[in-house]
């Protein structure tokens, strides 16, 4: 029956295709247009300016340039910074602390003394440190190696720069030809030019306001987004030459990527960062109640549900509302126990989950549902509040001052359900408009516990998990929820808005509506593939302009 | 392919370094580096130089024979979601409140209890309510900017930082900014809510919450290795060329945060340039707060980060430091105490509010376990760290039930070399009701934050934007009109707790 839905769903979906724009090709051409022309709108794109690389570009990107040892010893922070759910807007605005510019200069050391106890990863750029290892190798190093941990090409007097400290230390070290090489290193990665994604362009030929990227700004931004770190070798060269330039230029260096393996570790990262379940394993649940919670199952669940976003999006390019709507998951033995259904012989098998709990997509999943719940009992209001505000990006307020948000606690020998519980917040004046907008979608998902884990009922009484809702219709439950959500315009849109905010460090903006819309009918239109969208995303003015530097 | 690594454990093939920087920002530490090089592994620390001694103090040992002050320390400590109001604040107003202290600060125990001067009844002014981020205002004064929804960032730098730009001096580090439970809030974002210390809306600085982080920070710069200070600095001289070069080409946001970007640098090169602290260093601790069978070693973490400081300040590496002990609407579960619900939602519920008493009193133990740490080391001159020290406690709101910025807890202990009252006195500006519900307050909760900086700095003429009396729906207290002279920010200390060496 449920399938049946969403078969009737995807083939209802078919007629936006037609209607969705064709292959007007507005924005080719050497000014990277800005959106203007047949679709009649202008993109007024967001600031640019620099933005930080994120601890995760940051290690992946070291990975590429040093090789995993040195990757390693990138720090990682106990609480990586977001601002408005994102490290990628935290990443635009906030500015480098003493203590950050401290640890990374001794990072920078050790990461140095690592590549050099492993030449490998550096002669892949600069092979003169294994071959001919000699003063001249600096310039070398500079040059080259310099050009892809920075992201563009060195001029003569960075280059001189760094070749005068090599040199220095190279006497200092009586000569040591690596004891050189290892100041070069340090300082070719403490400068802001490998800490800062550069996104300045060059002025537009014709609109006051907006500028351009460069070829090379532009490779940085999709390969920091697509793969989440420095770009390759080939990519820059490709823009040194002028390569990525056109549309379908871009289109296939985007696609290209894609294919790399690194792009599905990226979505990894963005959708654990997104859905908040990178630090599932932050956080407690009673242990008398829910004995089997503990970091392993954790981390279960966070594997879990990006092998089941990693499956839609990489192995089978399919409809992302599967995100919503699909009945199959990825178990280990640990989750099999967890479902009840048969585990795998070994590793990870795809299962479909028994009908009778209801789940479908990421409103089912466990990393979702216990992420979002207290130490001992569910809670409705943050679910909710995650449905809102990560699938229909919608903003709830708080709530107001004061106020009592604690749902009322149970007499002795008097259960109740959490949406008797809640009654009082849907009621009570200051409470009712966010708690009744809220609360319904999170009671929807009542039959999973603080864990995630399936229940009949709770403690004996029947769970009731319908609702109505004007934005919706009426649903009987989490799985009705799921089906709604696939067909709902604003859940289309907010998977754009995400991937605006997560690559370009911002929320979006006034001047960004129209394409955005435009890039969601697109989306629609290529059957929801997000991976098309990210090919689209990229291709788009919005992402290839900049607007005043902040 | 490898070759060896250059030679980082061993000083003898290095010569001198290369004067690459001018020789005037170098001199002094050159001596300062060779003491260094002689360090020596001994038991789990590493004997460095000599220590202080009684020989450095001029003649009256009221200062350093080279004419500077002698160090002072501020700390800011911060117990996210209130505490029990009628459990913590004591019966006995002035001095001698000690005599009878309440449930809450009786586990300061007698030691501890002198050095501390207890404010309550103060408003925090201000205009903006959010739900805790203005409780965060306690500590800068500063009304938050960027509000939207659970979102804010600092409206200015908090008192920890105002005091450390006047007091680091010759310091290693700054200032220094310890986390001990990572639980942090998932649903509140910006900056408010997840740092105590901001130097201002785009610069705040997170706590470490790792102990050997912090050790590496304090200390592993005068771990001995060869000397290679003046690449390290040609090395941050090339970041600074680089970074004043980007800045040319940014508009003024990024230009800012360059700006502070090499700031940052510049405290690095501090540090470089240091003389090796005269003490014997601490050992790496071993814990690295990571949970145990799921829980949080709170009380672990908190033993390793207060020996941290206290051997920090005795070794004048640094004197500022605040220290996030768990945050507001935090995640934090006290299962050590045997607690199953969060105490941030413990605090919301009317039925566990014992659960929360516990909680309070429990963060208070370990809040003592800090200050024991700094009375029991003794300087040259005879005082404790503690009477050297002025240690702010606050919180983001009174009761946790209503989580109202009226009445919002604070502690001063210390009396920072009897700038403030010894023993403590009990300043209340308004009687307490009795209820939660009546939270009755007047005076201001930045002239706490003023005191404090009028103790490190008797020339500092005001602290904050806020107005007092100016209420958050927009009208004056007492009044419908504005007041006829309308005063932003504090520039009022508190006399009550002026010290015998008061000076402002």
């Amino acid at each position: 029956m449920r399938l049946s839905t969403l078969s009737r769903l995807v083939t209802g979906l078919g007629l936006l295709a037609l209607v969705a724009c064709g292959d007007d090709d507005t924005t080719s051409g050497g000014t990277a247009g800005t959106g203007a022309g047949t679709t009649g709108y202008q993109v007024d794109p967001a600031p640019g300016g620099v933005r930080r690389l994120t601890p995760s570009q940051l290690r992946y990107s070291m990975e590429y340039l040093l090789g995993a040892e040195a990757a390693l010893l990138v720090p990682e922070p106990d609480n990586t910074p977001q601002l408005r759910g994102f490290e990628s807007i935290a990443a635009a605005e906030l500015s480098y602390s003493s203590s950050e510019v401290d640890g990374w200069e001794s990072a920078a050391t050790r990461i140095a003394d690592a590549a050099l106890d492993d030449l490998s990863g550096l002669a892949r750029f600069a092979p003169c440190v294994n071959s001919a290892p000699t003063a001249a190798c600096y310039e070398d190093v500079a040059a080259r190696f310099g050009r892809v941990a920075w992201r563009r090409s060195l001029d003569d007097a960075e280059k001189a720069r760094l070749v005068a400290i090599a040199n220095a230390a190279q006497a200092w070290g009586e000569g040591d030809f690596d004891t050189g090489l290892r100041y070069e290193l340090m300082a070719i990665l403490q400068s802001p030019n490998f800490l800062y994604q550069v996104e300045v362009g060059e002025p537009h030929p014709t609109r006051e306001l907006v500028r351009v990227l460069t070829q090379q700004e532009l490779a940085s931004r999709m390969s920091l987004f697509l793969l989440h770190r420095t770009p390759d070798l080939e990519l820059l060269d490709a823009a040194d030459r002028g390569e990525l330039e056109s549309d379908e230029q871009i289109r296939a260096a985007a696609r290209a990527m894609l294919t790399q393996p690194e792009a599905r570790r990226a979505l990894d990262r963005f959708y654990g960062e997104l859905f908040a379940i990178d630090s599932l394993g932050n956080v407690n649940r009673t242990a008398a109640l829910f004995p089997e919670w503990g970091a392993e199952l954790a981390r279960s669940m966070q594997e879990e549900t990006l092998r089941f976003i990693g499956d839609i999006v990489f192995d089978r390019d399919a409809d992302a509302r599967e995100l919503f709507t699909s009945q199959s998951t990825f178990v280990d033995a640990r989750l099999a126990d967890f479902y009840g259904v048969v585990a795998p012989s070994a590793g990870w098998s795809e299962v479909t989950l028994p009908e009778s709990q209801g789940r479908l997509g990421i409103l089912g999943k466990p990393a979702f549902l216990a992420r979002y719940a207290q130490p001992s009992f569910t809670s409705p209001t943050r679910r909710g509040r995650f449905v809102w505000e990560k699938f229909l990006c919608d903003q709830i307020p708080d709530p107001p001052p004061g106020v009592d948000i604690t749902v009322p606690p149970e007499e002795e020998g008097k259960p109740q359900t959490m949406r008797e519980k809640l009654e009082i917040h849907m009621e009570e004046p200051s409470c009712a408009s966010c708690h009744q907008k809220v609360d319904p979608i999170g009671l929807a998902m009542e039959h999973f516990d603080a864990i995630g884990k399936y229940r009949a009922d709770d403690r004996g009484l029947p769970l009731d998990t319908a609702g109505e809702y004007s934005d919706f219709g009426s649903f009987a439950g989490a799985a009705d929820l799921g089906l709604i959500l696939a067909e709902d315009e604003r859940a289309t849109t907010c998977f754009v808005k995400n991937f605006v905010r997560g690559s370009m460090g911002h929320l979006e903006t006034r001047g960004e509506k129209e394409e955005i819309e435009a890039l969601a009918e697109r989306f629609a239109a290529d059957g929801y593939s997000l991976r098309g969208l990210m090919v689209e995303l990229v291709t788009s003015p919005a992402f290839r302009t900049v607007g005043e530097l902040k | 392919m490898s070759r060896h690594r250059p030679d980082s454990s061993s000083p003898k093939k290095h010569g001198v370094a290369p004067l690459i920087r001018t020789t005037a920002t170098r001199a002094r530490t050159e001596l300062g580096r060779r003491t260094l090089l002689r360090g020596m592994a001994a038991g789990g620390g590493v004997i460095l130089g000599l220590p202080l001694l009684e020989a450095m103090l001029d003649e009256n040992g009221t200062a350093l024979a080279d004419g500077h002050d002698l160090p002072m320390r501020f700390v800011s400590w911060f117990l996210g979601n209130g505490v029990r109001l009628q459990r913590f604040e004591p019966s006995t107003i002035g001095a001698g409140w000690q005599a009878n202290p309440s449930e809450e600060l009786a586990p300061l125990g007698a030691n501890l209890l002198p050095y501390v001067n207890v404010c309550t009844g103060l408003q925090n002014w201000c205009p903006v309510r959010v739900t805790h981020h203005e409780g965060m205002t306690a500590f800068n004064g500063y009304t938050m900017t960027e509000v939207s929804g659970l979102f804010s960032k600092a409206g200015g730098p908090t008192i920890d930082q105002v005091i450390a730009d006047r007091i680091a001096g010759p310091t290693a580090v700054k200032s220094i900014q310890i986390g001990i439970s990572k639980r942090v809030s998932i649903m509140d974002s910006g900056t408010t809510m997840h740092s105590l210390s901001h130097r201002s809306a785009n610069e705040p600085l997170y706590p470490e919450f790792n102990p050997q982080k912090v050790y590496e920070r304090l200390f592993s710069e005068f771990e001995p290795k060869p000397d290679d200070r003046a690449l390290r600095l040609a090395v941050l001289d090339a970041v600074r060329e680089d970074a004043k070069r980007l800045q040319g080409r940014l508009g003024s946001m990024d230009r800012a945060r360059l700006e502070a970007h090499l700031t940052a640098v510049g405290e690095l090169e501090s540090k470089i340039n240091t003389l090796p602290p005269s003490c014997v260093l601490p050992s790496l601790p071993s814990e690295t707060n990571q949970d145990v069978a799921g829980v949080e070693p709170v009380t672990s973490v908190n033993e390793a980060m207060s020996d941290l400081l206290a051997y920090a300040f005795e070794c004048d590496v640094t004197r500022v430091a605040s220290v996030f002990f768990i945050g507001g609407a935090a995640e934090t579960t006290f299962t050590e105490i045997g607690q199953n619900v969060g105490h941030h939602y413990n605090t919301h519920d009317s039925s566990a509010q014992e659960a929360v008493h516990q909680g309070v009193v429990y963060a208070m133990q370990r809040f003592a376990t800090f200050l024991e740490k700094l009375r029991q080391r003794v300087e040259p001159a005879g005082d404790n760290l503690l009477d050297t020290s002025i240690v702010l406690l606050g919180s983001d709101c009174s009761e946790g039930l209503t989580h109202s910025i009226s009445r919002q807890p604070m502690l001063l202990a210390g009396h920072g070399r009897n700038k403030l009252a010894y023993p403590g006195v009990h300043y209340q500006s308004t009687p307490y009701g009795g209820t939660p519900g009546a939270l009755a307050a007047a005076g201001n909760t930045s002239d706490v934050l003023y005191t404090c900086l009028k103790a490190f700095d008797p020339t500092a003429t005001s602290v904050g934007d806020m107005v007092p009396k100016n209420r958050p729906n927009g009208t004056w207290f007492g009044t419908s009109n504005p007041p006829a002279q309308v005063v932003v920010g504090s520039s009022t200390t508190i006399p009550e707790l002026h010290g015998s060496a008061w000076e402002g």
